[in-house]
């Protein structure tokens, strides 16, 4: 028991042997099937081993991602304003009411309402397929003058600098200001067009024309879904 | 067998890496994420982070195993060393920059397939010493990694008018070139890379001749 040292370094050098084919005919056979479980065993172990670690903080940033997308689509930060995550927290538990609805399909949905003085603003969950991979994000609407008032994303994976341009300000104002309740023939509430001349018009990105679709149809989807829910619990 | 030679060894090597032997313009390995990731600063930078990290660990790592594996098994267990850090990177990636990661999408795990890890496992750390191996790694990396970032500050600028996601005063009013921003770009960027580095070595090359006649 004392030789611990001596006995490792005589381990090592049989199995310096035996990976030069030195040894007994199984030994060397046994060995390469040996050597691979025991590096895979310490690989895994510990890949896995930060993996487990580390998942609390990735839910944790997934969240507070969440809140702060909320919390600035329902105007509850001012310009300018530097929340530490603590306070986006707090504010987030105050002021955003989560609001239960059964979806006319009878599925379960959610949107998100602001509570407390201010405008009726409510954000409705977006989700669907993009141009290469799931997008999700929230729709800001004010429900007493019938407009949408913001839009982010929280999810996508869109070309950079093409199909991603979704995720630049500039664009996403241009939703801004246009009215839901006022639909095309066609049942859209909004369209993703080449030049927007209608004031529910908005100019699709060009080089992402996929994108732009999708994205189309995701927003009337959240609307249309929004508006049936509404009417549904207005006339019971 | 004294550590001295071993760090020339490795020293020597990793100058070979940055620019004779470069692995992306005298190799021609890794041009799939030189293409891919390039469009960006911020995200090249991350990406060749990650690369350094994995080429540097994996060098070391090949080479102390390398008298312990058998033969006939080397490759799987240097992908399977390579894989590990690479999700090592992933992970930590995740956890402490979601944004960048995001951005980075398969990328960042697409370097386990990255030619120039396995190449430099295979050819150099398999054979070499430790300290030498690590040293070759890390000049594998910083060698893609000078070439990426050399592509990514004219891409970005040209296609976005941005420089590490800020804004370029002179380019605010400038055409945004979108096709720097799309595949297009990155083939044309590496090609005139390629052709002015190896231009700039042979005029070396005869320039050297030329002095020793």
């Amino acid at each position: 028991m004392s030789d611990v040292p001596g006995r490792l370094g005589r381990g090592l050098a049989k199995c310096r042997d035996l990976a030069a084919g030195q040894g007994s005919a199984a030994a060397v056979k046994a060995y390469p099937i040996v050597f691979t479980v025991v590096v895979t065993a310490v690989f895994v172990g510990l890949v896995s081993a930060v993996n487990v670690g580390l998942q609390a903080r990735k839910a944790r940033n997934r969240e507070l991602a969440r809140q702060r997308v909320l919390l600035q689509l329902l105007d509850l930060v001012e310009p300018g304003e530097n929340l530490t995550d603590r306070a986006m927290a707090r504010r987030y538990e105050e002021r955003v009411e989560r609001v239960e609805a059964t979806a006319p399909d009878g599925g379960a949905y959610a949107y998100f309402r602001r509570t407390g003085e201010g405008p009726a603003l409510y954000a409705l969950p977006l989700s669907g397929r993009g141009f290469w991979g799931p997008i999700r994000g929230y729709l800001a609407v004010n429900a007493r003058t019938g407009e949408i008032t913001g839009l982010d994303f929280t999810r996508h994976e869109e070309t950079p600098g093409l199909g991603g341009r979704i995720s630049e300000r500039e664009w996403q104002r241009q939703l801004e200001g246009i009215p839901y309740d006022r639909p095309f023939p066609d049942g859209r509430r909004l369209r993703v067009v080449q030049d927007a001349d209608d004031a529910r018009e908005i100019d699709a990105i060009t080089g992402a024309t996929g994108t732009s679709v999708a994205v189309e149809q995701i927003l009337n989807d959240a609307l249309a879904r929004f508006v049936r829910v509404r009417d549904q619990e207005a006339s019971p | 067998m004294s550590a001295g030679s071993q760090a020339n060894e490795g020293w020597a090597a990793l100058r070979r890496m940055l620019w004779s032997e470069n692995p992306v313009f005298v190799q021609i390995l890794g041009i799939c994420s030189a293409l891919a990731v390039t469009n960006l600063v911020r995200n090249t930078l991350v990406m060749c982070g990650g690369l350094v990290f994995t080429t540097t660990l994996s060098g070391l790592t090949v080479s102390v195993l390398r008298a312990y594996t058998p033969r006939r098994v080397r490759m799987m267990v240097q992908i399977l060393t390579i894989a590990a850090y690479v999700i090592l990177v992933k992970v930590v990636l995740d956890a402490y920059v979601p944004e960048v990661s995001d951005a980075l999408g398969a990328y960042v795990g697409l370097i386990i397939t990255n030619c120039i890890v396995m190449g430099r496992a295979e050819a150099f750390a398999a054979a070499n010493r430790p300290v030498a191996s690590l040293l070759d790694g890390l000049g594998a990396g910083l060698g893609y990694s000078i070439v990426l970032l050399a592509i990514a500050c004219v891409r970005e600028p040209l296609g976005l008018g941005t420089f590490f996601d800020v804004p370029i005063p002179a380019l605010a009013d400038a055409t945004r070139w979108n096709v720097m921003v799309i595949a297009p770009g990155g083939f044309f960027g590496l090609a005139v890379f390629m052709w002015a580095a190896r231009s700039l070595n042979d005029w070396r090359t005869r320039r050297r001749a030329a002095g020793e006649e």
